[in-house]
């Protein structure tokens, strides 16, 4: 499912007190059924950037479509309603949204909203769990006698009851250990693949950038700075200067190699995997 | 949220936020007191321009006030009212059972409307020029005889500070869960009051979950760092008291007497 930015600004104005523009601006494209990673520095307006998507921040200006729903300052409720039924959303530490008795009540609570019939619900409840690896003996279990990293599965399986199109998540293995956070990230990407669900993800870490994402939305001080595919990313150095980025592993690994050798090799390698290849191509080792 | 004023600190540098928080504290209070000892014209005319010239000195713009006001103003109207009708004297203008509109009775909702316009007025004042942290010292600080009776003071102002330090905090998550549940779907301000409460629960138990964990840390901390209940314990910012404050004071006693002088011969 398309979603567009068009000339969108935005900021977090509480009534009548004029704020500064959070974003500024902003003119996207999303191509349905791509994975997204949105980087940038602290505070660069990322995570507001999610908050457009389902109209939890609304434009200022300008206007941000998600499928055929178009929303601009004015959102009418129904609008709202039909984006946040397309568009799952996993904030920051989604486990603090956890509030029912027991985690199968929490997972039924985002497709309740949404009216579905009970069976309806049973089935979507099962089909989540074996989704994202929850074992059925946790199901009556109460959500906050989980473990961090159950409860993060839980919290995201309850966002992906509602069966949404397009799965929008700011840093969802911020704060989890090496073997949970691969897990998570491998479920989503998965989810990603076999449902075609339009993905956008906050990370810090370039290593998920490379492994999981085809795009890159790079922001800063509330402006998109730069919209392009992996690839082109980490080949444009002045870019990555610019916004002091990091790079993966095995790049910086690259690069310290072609310092210590005063050589250059031909191509930037991404992953371990293309290092080692372009270190035996190039007859560095 | 945005639109409770009480207790909101606005920094500054007036005269009013330059005065010692406890004599602050004891100023509203003992002013708050005198409200209801005002008989007659003379004296309301006297606190009303004395609560005004107050609150313009603090440098915070009068709207701020009256937007203070706002969220109060049934409850002001409805006391207001409740006087008007409840009171006979003078002439009178209608009746119907035990209520009146009455000459008496449109004064003394005048008055009482005043009474509460002030006083919510004068705690404005004290919230928006004093810092919540100073505002617990003060607390403490009059509370402190009651420890010859064995109440915990020293653990009942840190509690006050810790609660105090936590409100922003609580704000933001509030926001935060909210936002996380209308993402699935959640409408806030729906259907009948029965089901308006009802769709608090996921918003109200996270938090409730959230602040207990907190807490839990917190007294962890308070553990590991040594801290005990009933120690001695000094204090790293110090309450000055100044000249300024003991003219306040005087002040105070200048007022009492004019009350009490025109209460006995006006
Ligand atoms: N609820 C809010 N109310 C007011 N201002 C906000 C709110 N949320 C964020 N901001 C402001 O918006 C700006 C962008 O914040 P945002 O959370 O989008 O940044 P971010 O890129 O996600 O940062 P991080 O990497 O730290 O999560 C910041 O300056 C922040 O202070
Ligand atoms: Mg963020």
């Amino acid at each position: 499912m398309h979603i567009t930015f068009n000339r969108v600004s935005a900021n977090y104005q509480l009534g009548p007190i004029k704020r500064a523009n959070i974003l500024t601006d902003l003119s996207a494209e999303v191509k349905p059924g791509s994975f997204t990673a949105v980087i940038g520095p602290t505070g660069a307006g990322k995570s507001s950037l999610l908050k457009l998507i389902n109209g939890l921040l609304l434009p200022s200006v300008g206007e941000v479509s998600v499928g055929e729903v178009v929303f601009t300052s004015k959102a009418s409720k129904q609008a709202l309603k039909q984006v946040r039924k397309r568009v799952g959303m996993a904030f920051q530490f989604p486990e603090h949204q956890l509030f029912a008795e027991t985690v199968y009540e929490d997972l039924a609570f985002g497709p309740r909203n949404f009216h579905m019939t009970d069976s309806e619900i049973d089935a979507t409840v099962k089909h989540v769990c074996q989704l994202t690896g929850i074992d059925q003996s946790l199901l009556e279990r109460s959500p906050f006698s989980l473990s961090g990293g159950q409860q993060r599965r839980v919290a995201i399986a309850g966002i992906l009851a509602t069966k949404p199109d397009i799965l929008v998540l700011d840093e969802p293995a911020a704060g989890l250990d090496p073997a949970a956070k691969k897990q998570i990230l491998e479920m989503l990407s998965n989810l990603h693949r076999t449902e075609k669900l339009t993905t956008l993800m906050v990370t810090h870490d370039m290593d998920d950038v490379v492994h999981y994402a085809d795009d890159v939305i790079v922001m800063a001080e509330g402006q998109i700075k730069a919209h392009l595919d992996v690839r082109s990313l980490f080949a444009d150095q002045d870019l990555l200067d610019r916004y002091q980025l990091d790079v993966p592993t095995a790049l910086s690994l690259q690069q310290q190699l072609e310092q210590a050798k005063g050589e250059r090799l031909n191509n930037r390698s991404l992953t371990l995997t293309e290092l080692a290849d372009n270190l035996i191509e190039e007859g560095w080792v | 949220m945005n639109r409770l004023i009480i207790g909101r600190y606005f920094p500054g540098n007036s005269l009013i936020h330059q005065l010692d928080p406890r004599f602050k504290l004891i100023f509203v209070l003992y002013f708050i007191g005198l409200l209801f000892f005002l008989d007659g014209m003379i004296l309301q005319a006297i606190f009303f321009i004395l609560t005004l010239v107050i609150m313009v000195s603090t440098g915070v713009s009068l709207k701020t006030y009256v937007r203070g006001v706002r969220p109060l103003i049934w409850l002001i109207l409805f006391a207001t009212i409740l006087r008007i009708v409840t009171t006979r004297g003078g002439a009178i203008y209608y009746e119907a059972g035990f209520l009146t509109l009455s000459e008496f009775g449109l004064v003394s909702g005048a008055y009482t409307f005043l009474r509460f316009v002030e006083m919510i007025f004068i705690s404005t004042v004290l919230t928006l020029t004093t810092k919540p942290i100073d505002l617990t010292d003060a607390i403490y600080f009059l509370l402190k005889p009651l420890r010859y009776l064995y109440v915990p003071v020293e653990e009942l102002s840190l509690m006050l500070s810790i609660a105090l330090r936590f409100i922003p905090n609580l704000l933001d998550e509030t926001e935060k869960v909210m936002n996380a549940q209308k993402a699935r779907g959640m409408v806030f301000g729906e259907g009948n009051l029965l089901e308006q409460m009802k769709a608090l629960t996921p918003l109200v138990l996270p938090l409730f979950a959230h602040s207990l964990k907190r807490a839990e840390d917190m007294a962890d901390v308070l553990e590991v760092k040594g801290y005990k209940s009933g120690a001695k314990r000094t204090h790293y910012r110090a309450l000055t008291w100044q000249v300024k404050d003991t003219l306040g004071v005087g002040l105070l006693v200048v007022l009492t007497f004019v009350v009490m002088t025109i209460n006995v011969f006006g």
